[in-house]
Formats: structure tokens, C-alpha cells, sequence
């Protein structure tokens, strides 16, 4: 194998490593996305007089119903444009990706071409 | 690619929805393992729901069980899985439901009761299309080693009739 073949070989690998990485984020968002817009849920239909609290290390804090729907809405929001981020990240190592194996494959007929070029002039 | 599809066309309905005659050995056992790997998958997952359905059963039955407790009963409060206090109960109408994410919300026990109720229903619906889940990827890892013992066969037959 040729050293610009090498090359392609390790970039190829990084971005299939980033890919690797990028995913298991995505999974994780989702599923905190999922657990919030649950909670999401249950908060909204607290009923007048029902306490929220929220664990802080062992300790139970009440909290103010209105403060943790903001809370609670202002975070999923967060995670929304975190899984955006994400997924655009995933799109452009896709295309980084088909990049590679183009330029792979158009330096394999390149060498193929070369080779048989030669091996033309040498029997000639 | 979650095709619902009804896999009722005879058994060469795989889910994946590929044609696994047209496919060679090496091409087959590589679905193979892949389907293996889904499967595992599933199973775990199946098998996590699974408890987390039981564990919502049990609080919902222990809500059931403070509803006729009076206040002031006297309860062995578990300080480990062996080891108990005596104590006191107070306060037996409200409990504190946990509802994720480090929230928790005092509710009285029917609605403490029906949002347990809730949350095993959606669990027992999901375990319910993991399981159909499941049970497809199963035939298509049937008709995928049926297949391959077919190729296979076949392959012996046509290597015996070189040699005879």
C-alpha cells in the first residue's frame, strides 16, 4: 500500500471513529430529551396545592411549580439544539465519508491505470 | 426501516424485506450475525422493560396497601434488605412520586395510583411491540439458517456431481 493510500486509510478511520462517537451522543440525547419531555408531562398537569421538589444531593427542596416548567421547557429546548448540533455533525461525517471512498476509488483506477501503462511499455 | 410488514408470504418473508435466496453464504452469514447482534439487542432491552413494568407493580401495590393503612400503624421500616426498625406511619394520605430527572411530586394516592397505572401501561405496550419485535427477527434468523443449510446442500450436490 502507497503512502496517499495510507493517508486515506487513517482519515477514513478517524471519521468512522467520530461517526462512532457522534451516535452514541445522539442516542444519549434522545433518551434525556426522552425523560424530560415526560417530566415535561407530569409537571404540567401538577394540580394547584400539590409541592414539587427537586433532589439536591439527599435533601428534597420545594420548589415553585411555575419555576420548573420554565425550567423543565428551557431544557429541553437545550437538548433540542444540542441533538440538532448533532445530527448536522453526523450529516457532514457522512459526507466526509462518501469523500474518502470516492477519492479511495479514483486512486485505485489511477494506480490500476499506471501500473497497466507500464507494464504496456515494458512488454512493448 | 420499521416496516410493519406482514410477513405472511410464505417463509421466505424475511423483515429486512431482502430477498435471502439471491444471496450468497458469506452474504447470508453476515445477516446472520447482524440479526444475532438485533436480537441481543431486543432481548436486553425486553428484559429491562420487563423489570421496570414489576418495579411500577409494586409501588402501585404498595399505594394500594398504604389506602388501608391507618395512620399511626406500626411498620418494620427496612434499614437494609435484612435489617428493620420499628416505627411509626404518618401521614398516610399523600406519598411523593418520583416523576424523573430529580423532580418529585406530592400526589394523593389515586393520583399517585394512576399515573403508576399510566407509566405500566406505556411500558407494557412497548414490551408488547418489542416482543412482536422479537418474534419477527426470529423468523428471518429461521428462514436465514434454513436457507444457508440449503446453499449448502445444494453447493455438496453440485461438488458430487463434478467428481462423479
Amino acid at each position: 500500500m502507497d503512502t496517499a493510500m495510507q493517508a486515506m486509510m487513517d482519515e477514513y478511520k478517524k471519521v468512522r471513529a467520530d461517526t462512532q462517537s457522534v451516535v452514541t451522543n445522539i442516542t444519549q440525547l434522545q433518551s434525556q430529551l426522552n425523560e424530560n419531555s415526560m417530566v415535561k408531562e407530569e409537571i404540567d398537569e401538577v394540580k394547584d396545592g400539590e409541592p414539587v421538589y427537586k433532589l439536591v444531593g439527599p435533601v428534597l427542596v420545594r420548589q415553585d411549580v411555575e419555576e420548573v416548567k420554565s425550567l423543565v421547557t428551557r431544557r429541553i429546548g437545550l437538548i433540542k439544539s444540542e441533538l440538532a448540533k448533532a445530527e448536522a455533525r453526523a450529516e457532514e461525517l457522512r459526507k466526509k465519508e462518501d469523500a474518502i471512498k470516492d477519492k479511495v476509488m479514483a486512486h485505485q483506477k489511477a494506480t490500476a491505470a499506471s501500473t497497466a501503462a507500464r507494464a504496456a511499455s515494458g512488454s512493448a | 426501516m420499521a416496516a410493519s410488514g406482514s410477513a405472511a408470504k410464505g417463509k421466505g418473508g424475511d423483515p429486512g424485506e431482502i430477498d435471502i435466496s439471491s444471496l450468497s453464504v458469506e452474504q447470508l452469514q453476515t445477516l446472520m450475525k447482524q440479526v444475532e447482534q438485533e436480537l441481543t439487542g431486543l432481548k436486553q432491552s425486553y428484559g429491562a422493560l420487563k423489570s421496570a413494568e414489576q418495579r411500577f407493580r409494586t409501588s402501585r401495590e404498595a399505594v394500594a396497601g398504604l389506602k388501608t393503612t391507618p395512620d399511626g400503624e406500626e411498620v418494620l421500616v427496612p434499614l437494609t434488605t435484612s435489617l428493620f426498625v420499628p416505627g411509626r406511619i404518618k401521614a398516610t394520605s399523600r406519598v411523593l412520586v418520583d416523576v424523573g430527572t430529580g423532580f418529585y411530586v406530592g400526589k394523593s394516592l389515586d393520583d399517585a395510583s394512576a399515573i403508576l397505572e399510566k407509566k405500566e401501561k406505556s411500558i407494557v405496550e412497548t414490551t408488547n411491540s418489542i416482543a412482536r419485535q422479537v418474534r419477527e427477527k426470529e423468523a428471518g434468523a429461521e428462514a436465514i439458517s434454513q436457507m444457508m443449510y440449503m446453499k449448502g446442500q445444494a453447493a455438496r450436490a453440485a461438488a458430487a456431481g463434478r467428481t462423479a
